[in-house]
């Protein structure tokens, strides 16, 4: 098995005496995009800035490109983009003089500042001053700095926050032909789950500190499951009858678990012989958000 | 089309001292008086014999001349900075123009705080002063009247600056800056004071301090010190609030 | 990264800043003061000097007094604004995942903002004995004029090395620029307190580094004060070891605050 580019092992944050990442054992592959999902305050921005040596871990060990981080740092972030947070800038300079700035710390040539603000599409206002930019550009900018040193991995904290949609469009296809073609390993942190979706290969999901799930999204649908309502006319005893089946009772509607299509019609003949009504049956299957809703155990209202 | 009710002064007011309310700023209000005291009194005591004039002006002298020659005016500086700091850091400036507030009521409200802020700063000067005199120094001598002259001229002259400096503040984007300015202003004001030339913030704020006549201004000069301090106040005010009033639309 | 190249990028990043600028207005307006002050020069009846060489040290302590007041405010100043453009929008994440040290960015902006200081104490020295030999003639007595100029320069050192920490330390840049605001005023009374207040303070050490003083005659039969000047020497000893003292404390606070979390 391939060295994984990110792994952790019990990595822990520990901020008055709350472990604000808690054990976190992250295994990230090479050329993959790995999309970190969780609530605010879960953990995710901390956890990146440990993964940058911005922050000191409290416990635990960090291994990056096989090599442990604390050893190795400078080697490894020469080779490590990075957005946390809101992008940093110097507000005063124009976005071509912000990237002339880390070509001179990152003894990089003028052409690669062209090219990643071509890839970035911020060619065009690069002299204007970047306190003048919009969010969106300002965003642009920190992608095209992280990009700058030609790395290989990119550690990208929310890097759509305040795109418009053609803007996360774009994005999403560089990061995704970043990976695909040069074998760039990205890790993004969203809340956007509809992002995760379409661009993660792998999905990790934080919750209080802890990673609750590591896997693909073919996996995470394993947790998938199908949701069968059945409003009937008499809920108490429609949950008698049914009890082999285990529904429960919601809002006067029994609800039944990953309830196979096959199963249905001898269910409705059981209702009907016991005299129960039907007033309406649904049947669907939990999308993604739900699904992440229920993997961390919230029940998600309906608006 | 309903007119919506504005927030108001004395709401602005309120504001603006929970701007101020866990600032650094305190503790220069606090220990630059004391500090001024303490020292000048020091001095006092061990080169009174090089003074000239009665005991109380001799102590004034020791106890406020730095103070009324820069540091009053650089507090004030360094508070007008303050007062606009969450304005520029923040990018506040939509969310104010959205607010139902009167451009004239922020302006007039933040220099309420400043005036509140130079009266704290002068009534404790004069109070330690007082106590120095009677209580550590034993002076025999009665008070004398020059002494309400501190307390009233002194807030009231450093308002001049005061509101430059608020004005400046309010135009330049950097924090540093207008104290850099008002730190310069301070000796451009010590030259005009010494050449005569009285309208000039800074020196008219050296004038409120008093630091080196032992008797009370005459008539005149009292009128001429307090229309100056007048003119800058309306002159930065309507700068001020045109400039608010463009913002905001 | 080495010096020279930290350098370029530091001054890279002051561009439409105006921060040299500042400090030559803040040097020139005081310089300008103290210009217009020695315009003319006449030895009053007085006040008495035992030299002409005490002429140039009571000269020398007049400017100490004007250094005092500036050079604290200006360290403040202008440190405060090297660090808070670092400060502003988590610009420090950005540089040292850029591989660049915080130890290099650290001296950087010290040794830029004390080579600023340094040249405003040089040109108020040159200007203040210059002006002073156009009009005496008399021979400048270097030797001693320099060593209380190194003088100056440790008191820089201390004033610095507290500013820059708290401009670090504190997001906040009133916090850094009221403490030079009470730096200055100390090192501007320090003059007149005894001496083991000059040594207890590290902007007393600017009143330290004084070459001459007045002591009172009593008055003259015609009721004015008269003054004797004496020469001052300085423990050039205590203030250096001091000055080393706080340049090991400079290196120990770049290192704690280098660990602080970003």
């Amino acid at each position: 098995m391939k060295t994984p580019v990110i792994k952790t092992e019990n990595l822990t944050k520990t901020y008055g005496g709350i472990n604000r990442v808690d054990g976190l054992n992250l295994k990230i592959p090479e050329g993959k995009i790995y999309g970190f999902l969780g609530a605010n305050g879960a953990g995710k921005t901390t956890t990146m800035k440990m993964l940058l040596g911005l922050t000191p871990p409290s416990g635990g060990r960090i291994e990056i490109f096989g090599t442990p981080f604390e050893e190795n740092r400078i080697e490894i972030l020469k080779k490590t983009g990075s957005i946390i947070e809101n992008p940093s800038y110097y507000g005063h300079l124009t976005g071509k003089e912000n990237l002339k700035l880390l070509e001179k710390i990152l003894d990089v040539s003028e052409e690669e500042s062209e090219k990643v603000l071509k890839l970035v599409g911020l060619y065009e206002e690069r002299d204007k001053k970047v306190k003048n930019y919009s969010l969106g550009m300002k965003q642009r900018l920190a992608i095209a700095m992280a990009l700058l040193r030609d790395p290989k991995l990119l550690i990208l904290d929310e890097p759509t926050n305040g795109l418009d949609p053609e803007g996360i469009r774009e994005i999403r296809e560089l990061l995704k032909s970043l990976a695909r073609k040069r074998n760039i390993t990205v890790m993004i942190s969203s809340h956007q789950l509809s992002e995760i979706e379409k661009i993660a290969d792998i999905i990790g999901i934080l919750k209080d500190g802890k990673l609750i799930f590591e896997g693909t999204l073919k996996e995470l649908e394993r947790y998938k499951k199908l949701k069968t309502t059945l409003e009937t006319d008499d809920g108490l005893l429609g949950l008698e009858v049914l009890s082999d089946y285990h529904p429960k009772l919601l809002d006067d509607k029994l609800v039944f678990e990953n309830l196979k299509k096959e199963e249905i019609p001898p269910l409705i003949k059981k209702l009907v012989n016991a005299g129960i009504g039907i007033y309406e049956l649904s049947h669907e299957q939990l999308n993604l958000e739900d699904l992440y809703f229920e993997i961390i155990g919230e029940r998600d209202e309906p608006k | 089309m309903q007119t919506v009710k504005r927030l108001g002064f004395c709401k602005c007011l309120e504001v603006e001292f929970l701007k101020l309310k866990n600032s650094p700023l305190w503790w220069a209000v606090l220990l630059l008086p004391l500090l001024s005291i303490f020292i000048g009194s020091g001095s006092y005591y061990l080169n009174n014999e090089a003074l000239s004039g009665g005991a109380w002006y001799g102590l004034w002298t020791q106890v406020a001349l730095f103070y009324g020659y820069f540091f009053y005016p650089l507090l004030m500086g360094i508070a007008a900075a303050c007062l606009w700091r969450i304005e520029h850091n923040q990018n506040n400036w939509n969310l104010l123009g959205t607010l139902p507030v009167d451009a004239r009521d922020i302006w007039f409200s933040k220099l309420t705080v400043l005036f509140f802020v130079a009266i704290i700063s002068q009534v404790f000067m004069v109070a330690l002063y007082v106590f120095s005199g009677f209580v550590i120094l034993r002076f025999r001598a009665p008070l004398p009247a020059t002494t309400l002259w501190y307390l009233f001229a002194g807030p009231v002259c450093v308002m001049a600056v005061a509101s430059v400096q608020l004005y400046l503040s309010l135009k330049i984007k950097s924090f540093t800056a207008p104290i850099g300015i008002c730190f310069i202003g301070c000796f451009v004001g010590l030259f005009c004071y010494l050449n005569g030339f009285w309208l000039f913030p800074d020196t008219l704020a050296i004038i409120g301090i008093n630091a080196t006549h032992e008797s009370l201004p005459t008539f005149s000069e009292i009128i001429k010190v307090v229309s100056g301090t007048f003119f800058w106040v309306v002159l930065t005010s309507v700068l001020g609030i045109r400039d608010l009033h463009r913002r905001e639309s | 990264m080495n010096l020279s190249k930290a350098f370029n990028l530091e001054l890279y990043k002051l561009k439409h800043k105006y921060f040299f600028l500042s400090w030559l207005l803040l040097t020139v307006a005081p310089l300008a003061y103290l210009l217009y002050n020695l315009r003319t020069f006449s030895f009053s009846p007085h006040i008495h000097y035992a030299s002409v060489e005490l002429v140039y040290f009571y000269e020398q302590s007049e400017i100490v007094w004007l250094l005092a007041l500036i050079l604290p405010v200006m360290a403040s100043l202008l440190i405060s604004k090297l660090i808070d453009l670092e400060n502003k929008n988590e610009n420090w994440r950005l540089l040292i995942t850029a591989n660049e040290d915080f130890k290099t960015l650290w001296s950087v902006k010290f040794l830029t903002v004390f080579f600023l200081m340094e040249l405003t104490t040089l040109l108020f020295y040159l200007t203040a004995v210059f002006r002073l030999h156009q009009i005496l003639g008399a021979p400048i007595p270097v030797g001693k004029l320099l060593l209380s100029f190194i003088g100056l320069s440790g008191a820089n050192v201390m004033t610095l090395t507290i500013a820059q920490g708290l401009a670090v330390f504190y997001r906040n840049q009133a916090v850094v620029l009221i403490e030079g605001l009470f730096a200055s005023f100390i090192a501007l009374i320090s003059p007149l307190m005894p001496r083991w207040f000059c040594y207890l303070l590290p902007w007393g050490y600017y009143a330290l580094n004084i070459l001459a003083t007045n002591e009172s005659l009593g008055r003259g039969s015609d009721g004015i004060m008269n003054w004797k000047i004496i020469e001052l020497y300085p423990n050039y000893v205590l203030i250096f070891g001091v000055a080393l003292l706080f340049i090991a404390a400079n290196v120990a606070l770049m290192r704690a605050l280098s660990k602080r979390e970003i």
